[in-house]
């Protein structure tokens, strides 16, 4: 197995990844630069821009019925959208690994109580516990971040259970543990920087996952709270009048699809650039 | 055989009856007084009667020690009592039953046409050669990137709106009006498919090329098979496991995404109970959505293991 | 009757692809295969053995590049031929067995339906006639109760009736050739000497020649009519057995005969009878190691009463074959394994007994070597940290300073430069890999060291220098040792006593060079009767005598 440096890798992605990653990066940066970029404030309502077209001087991507500014509101929905997803990443693999590294070392009980726990998550499908979760704590930022995090920590866990079982073999953690290694130790230092690759992939499908979850959630109009922009929200408002305004279906809709698109082809790509063995040849 | 069965039925079993617990104990858990919370809703609506708040209570059988509300709500799913819903004031096992058979049906369709289509496009893509692997890779990429809803609406605008050929939505009893019944189908299955083909595709490609790589793939070569016969004896055979599991797994996002296209469409399966029930606070109605959901899940995973027997003879044994 | 050679190999030249290029294989190589003959291909790792193998019917992955003429019975060249031809060749004309028997079979499908797809790849038989010829082939290739077999899958069987199944399915339609890509080396060797003289017995009866590659001169030694030698794709040398082992030609074979280990040629060590006195460093007392299998399943029972002494100074080898236990007890004597019930003592401190912190200074002086040597590196972790990693966990604080200085110096002392400290473990070879193992396991003095299986994953030039280095380590700093090992060979030259071990229990121990000589228990004699020796003509002589030892012990072999 090789550890290559980070320069390597990067170079060693396909022409696809490379554009994912830099549309990526590209939302990133225009989401945290939202404040400075957005020609308006995305809930402030314009009677006389209302239903402005795409290329209008004023509204550049045009505005919703009530004048808001979608140019704005597509930027601020990022924002909104990135940093729950990465929150709910982040908490999810954070659970999820130690759930599964603990599960996979332990074994015996632990391990399969861990495990169990894991399957029961499961068994929910994310969307209907999440519609569960805001009927009981409303909607709002604290609890879908809170449920996206509960919904995408079995993946994790079953990835670094899977890992961890296989690892935890491995004839150096035993030596470590023969040379008076705490249990600690072994876990973090021996095994856990030998499962990270799968675990990093995940983590960047869980925010396109976490995407489209939330998004789903916003159309619905039990997300993100409104006038809060959304992307799902102007998805389901450009919905009623796609007869005659198509755009502004078309354009929240194109801008959900290409970030989410954008960070799966990254993920895709970053799992065939960490795997030491990449299917190049037919069956 | 019957011992695996068994124990996976079991196992099924036990999973419910924690999901069941832990939905009995968020009710309990949400801040502040569930009744009131229930009651206020959305936008907290004026000022709340004591006298409904206690009704409330009452009904929630909240102001009953724990245990024994714990014990009655289990004895009443025993005998499939899923409560009453708030606004409509009928039971809700009536209310399920009458809207589940619509979402089945989607659920069972979408399954079906997207687990052929799916193995199709992977096997093939698998034993395709670059340029094959990299145009399926790029659609299911965008098969899965694409939220469901965004499909239906779009689909909506184009087949409905700008082309006018089919229907924007609705529902007519198969009975009824089979033809229109069928057509009105089209654009949810649709919807939802493309999702579900594109991850089953995904999967089942990079099982077949794992299995590809396997050494009794070789041995089928070298005692004189064709390629045809090599593949499919040696290589998809073997790598229906995988794709069986993640089939599993994926019920639960298409009963979520039902939900979603059932919206967008007007269909009427269990998301209008469910969507309907969030925006009221309609708590039991909720409850039995998600018990019921839940159930199906593990049904249909214990029906997976149960394959698993026969497509893995070494699952039998353990 | 023709009598071309069976086979005839041209100018074949073998590569993949890899790293953006391509890499040569196999660069150029001729030779050729006659009637009724056994010809042994020999290489170490990198030889290019097996992808000349792969190469002669077409079963190398798609990407791999192959040129040259590989002409079969004088009449059709198989290089140029299609695939549809190629595919009437392959277990028609020319079978194939594979090296790894558990992989090499489809795990769903029982093994009737492999063996009958295989039969009825080129015949057109009705089901129930081939039902029939799969358990004539199973009787041919001595599978005990060949009817029950059918209907049992792979994972069922044991290794070698694995093996013979695979064999069953490859001479099925009775070819000419039979190619064995490294057929006995996943397999015990007891297990080995049986499939060695199946496939003997058929190049005889069915008249096939066989090419066999492999790695092992004992092997070659016991089969082989004609013999060639390849190294890093090239051809070094052909010869007729007895010749080639008699007078090797070229610098490479000598090399590679030399560092064959002999049984029964080097004496064992004498151990230093002062040091037996002292208190042992490693005492087993009536060690039971019993693992439950679950809920309907008869647990097993990995180690069976066993009592074990090492004293100081002392190299006992712990010897026994796949399934023997002796792996778990090498766990139980550093305290990685808790046994079930029975004592164990390091240094004269009951493990069992004391307090943890009691425990853990007692297993302070023990150290241990493990057998993989692509497992037994962290790969993050770079080879000076690696070294000192048991330091870093001892109770006495080091300075970053004073642990470099310790990794270097416990580099030299394995003969690696040291500047590879700040090397990483996908840098280094297998058996620098080894040397990085031993010093660490040297890096605490230890006064006890366990070996488990050093040298088995190394080729046999690397093994040599391994085990020479062992020897002086253990000469030098004198710790106790218990030396784990499947091959006798390697016994012989290391430990002073051994003790041998079958199915967890303990069947014969005694002065190394004693036991070997003249066994008492029939499991030890059939051991040393089956290890093949590298030479042709001791070997035919062995041979006799190993079917008659083997035959005693023939029944648990299922």
């Amino acid at each position: 197995m090789k550890t290559r440096s980070l320069v390597s890798v990067v170079r060693s992605l396909s022409p696809v990844t490379l554009v994912a990653l830099v549309v990526t990066v590209a939302i990133i940066l225009l989401a945290i630069a939202a404040p400075l970029v957005a020609p308006f404030d995305p809930v402030v309502l314009d009677a006389a821009g209302r239903f402005a077209p795409v290329g209008d001087p004023n509204h550049l991507l045009g505005a919703d019925q009530y004048g808001r500014d979608t140019l704005s509101r597509l930027l601020y929905g990022a924002r909104v959208e990135l940093l729950t997803a990465a929150s709910a990443s982040v908490l999810s693999m954070a659970v999820g690994t130690v759930i599964g590294l603990v599960a996979g070392y332990y074994q015996r009980f632990v391990g399969a109580v861990l495990m169990r726990f894991i399957d029961v998550v499961l068994a929910l499908p994310a969307l209907i516990l999440a519609l569960f979760a805001v009927t009981l704590y409303g909607p709002g930022e604290a609890t879908l971040i809170i449920v996206m995090g509960l919904v995408f920590t079995p993946a994790f866990a079953r990835i670094a259970y899977g890992q961890t079982l296989t690892v935890a073999q491995a004839e150096y953690v035993e030596s470590a543990r023969l040379f008076g290694a705490s249990d600690l130790a072994i876990l973090f230092r021996e095994i856990l920087p030998n499962i990270l690759a799968p675990l990093v992939v995940q983590f960047t499908l869980t925010v396109a996952s976490a995407i489209l979850l939330e998004s789903g959630l916003s159309y619905l109009g039990l997300g993100i709270v409104p006038p809060a922009p959304s992307w799902g929200a102007m998805v389901a408002d450009g919905q009623r009048y796609m007869a005659t305004e198509p755009q502004l279906l078309l354009l929240p809709a194109l801008a959900v699809v290409i970030s989410i698109l954008a960070v799966a082809l990254l993920a895709d790509g970053l799992r065939t650039a960490l795997n030491p063995r990449s299917h190049r040849r037919s069956a | 055989m019957f011992g695996y069965i068994a124990k996976r039925i079991v196992t099924g079993v036990g999973i419910l009856l924690v999901i069941v617990t832990i939905v009995f104990i968020a009710i309990q858990t949400v801040p502040g007084d569930p009744a009131l919370v229930l009651l206020a809703g959305n936008g907290g609506a004026g000022q709340v009667s004591p006298e409904a708040l206690d009704a409330l209570r009452a009904r929630l059988g909240l102001d009953r020690p724990v245990l024994e509300q714990y014990l009655s709500y289990m004895g009443g799913l025993l005998t499939g009592d899923l409560g009453t819903s708030f606004q409509l004031q009928r039971p809700v096992t009536e209310l399920i039953l009458g809207r589940l058979p619509n979402t089945l049906e989607l659920v069972a369709i979408v399954a079906v046409i997207a687990t052929a289509l799916g193995v199709f496009i992977g096997a093939s893509a698998a034993r395709g050669g670059r340029a094959a692997n990299t145009i399926m890779s790029l659609f299911t990429a965008l098969g899965i990137s694409a939220p469901v809803y965004v499909i239906g609406t779009v689909l909506v605008y184009v087949a409905a709106v700008s082309l006018r050929i089919l229907p924007a939505g609705g529902f007519v009893q198969f009975d009824q009006d089979p033809g229109r019944h069928i057509q009105l189908l089209i654009l949810p299955t649709l919807a939802i498919a493309v999702g579900l083909t594109s991850v089953i595709a995904r999967t089942t490609r990079s099982a077949v090329l794992e299995t590809a790589d396997q050494d009794w793939v070789r041995t089928a070569t070298a005692i004189g098979l064709s390629r045809g016969q090599v593949f499919r004896g040696s290589v998809l055979r073997n790598s229906l496991t995988p794709v069986a599991t993640v089939v599993g797994l994926e019920i639960g996002t298409l009963l979520g995404a039902t939900v979603l296209v059932e919206r967008v469409f007007s269909w009427p399966g269990l998301s209008t109970l469910l969507i309907d029930g969030v925006s009221t606070r309609d708590y039991p109605v909720i409850q039995g959505v998600v018990i019921v959901t839940a159930g199906l899940f593990v049904a249909i995973n214990i029906l997976v293991d149960v394959l698993y027997t026969v497509l893995d003879p070494r699952a039998r044994l353990s | 009757m023709n009598d071309k050679p069976v086979l005839e190999v041209k100018n074949l030249h073998v590569s993949f692809s890899g790293g953006g290029g391509y890499n040569a294989a196999v660069r150029g190589i001729d030779f050729s295969v006659g009637r009724r003959e056994i010809v042994a291909l020999v290489g170490e790792s990198g030889s290019g053995k097996s992808a000349t193998a792969m190469s002669l019917l077409g079963l190398l992955p798609d990407s791999a590049r192959r040129e040259g003429s590989i002409v079969l019975r004088g009449t059709v060249d198989l290089a140029r031929m299609s695939d549809a031809g190629l595919q009437r060749v392959r277990g028609q004309e020319v079978g194939t067995v594979f090296q790894e028997p558990m992989t090499a079979l489809n795990p769903v499908y029982t093994v009737g339906t492999q063996l009958m797809t295989a039969i009825r790849a080129h015949k057109r038989l009705s089901a129930s006639d081939a039902k029939a010829r799969a358990i004539e082939l199973l009787e041919l290739v001595r599978v005990p109760e060949p009817a029950e077999r059918l209907r049992q899958y792979p994972h069922q069987l044991s290794g070698g009736q694995r093996q013979r199944v695979m064999i069953a399915m490859a001479i099925c339609s009775e070819p000419d050739l039979l190619i064995a890509d490294e057929p006995t080396t996943a397999l015990d060797v007891t297990v080995q000497a049986g499939i060695l003289d199946l496939l003997r017995e058929l190049r005889d009866t069915l008249g096939m020649s066989i090419l066999i590659i492999t790695h092992d001169m004992g092997v070659v030694a016991d089969i082989a009519d004609t013999v060639i030698v390849m190294k890093d794709g090239e051809f070094i040398e052909q010869a007729p057995v007895r010749q080639l082992f008699a007078e090797p030609q070229k610098d490479y074979t000598k090399l590679l005969l030399s560092a064959v280990p002999r049984l029964g040629e080097s004496g064992s060590p004498v151990p230093n009878q002062r040091e037996l006195d002292e208190t042992p460093n490693l005492v087993l007392d009536r060690v039971n190691m019993v693992f439950s299998r679950g809920f309907r399943r008869p647990p097993l029972r990995a180690v069976d009463g066993v009592d074990l002494t090492v004293s100081p100074s002392e190299v006992v080898g712990l010897v026994g074959e796949s399934g023997s236990g002796k792996s778990t007890i090498g766990r139980i004597a550093v305290g990685l394994m808790t046994p079930t019930t029975g004592t164990v003592a390091v240094g004269g401190v009951e493990l069992g007994g004391v307090s943890k912190r009691q425990r853990r200074a007692a297993l302070g002086g023990v150290s241990m070597i493990f057998q993989d040597p692509a497992s037994s590196l962290n790969p993050r972790i770079s080879i000076g940290d690696a070294v000192t990693a048991p330091l870093r966990f001892a109770s006495e604080r080091y300075s970053a300073a004073e642990l470099r200085d310790r990794a270097c110096e416990l580099l030299e002392q394995v003969r690696l430069p040291a500047d590879w400290v700040s090397r990483y473990p996908h840098q280094l070879s297998g058996g620098q890999r080894q040397r990085v193992g031993i010093a660490r396991a040297i890096a605490n003095k230890p006064s006890l060291l366990v070996a488990d299986e050093p040298t088995s994953a190394l080729d046999v030039s690397v093994q040599r220098s391994v085990l020479e280095l062992l020897q002086e380590l253990q000469s030098d700093l004198g710790f106790a040792c218990l030396f784990i090992t499947h091959d006798l060979s390697v016994v012989e030259q290391m430990a002073h006593r051994t003790v041998v071990l079958r199915r967890g229990r303990i069947v014969e121990s005694g002065l190394t060079d004693q036991l070997l000589a003249n066994p008492t228990d029939p499991y030890t004699a059939a051991l040393v009767a089956a290890a093949p020796v590298p030479d042709p003509d001791i070997q035919a002589l062995r041979r006799s005598i190993r079917r008659e030892k083997l035959s005693l012990i023939a029944n648990e072999e299922s």
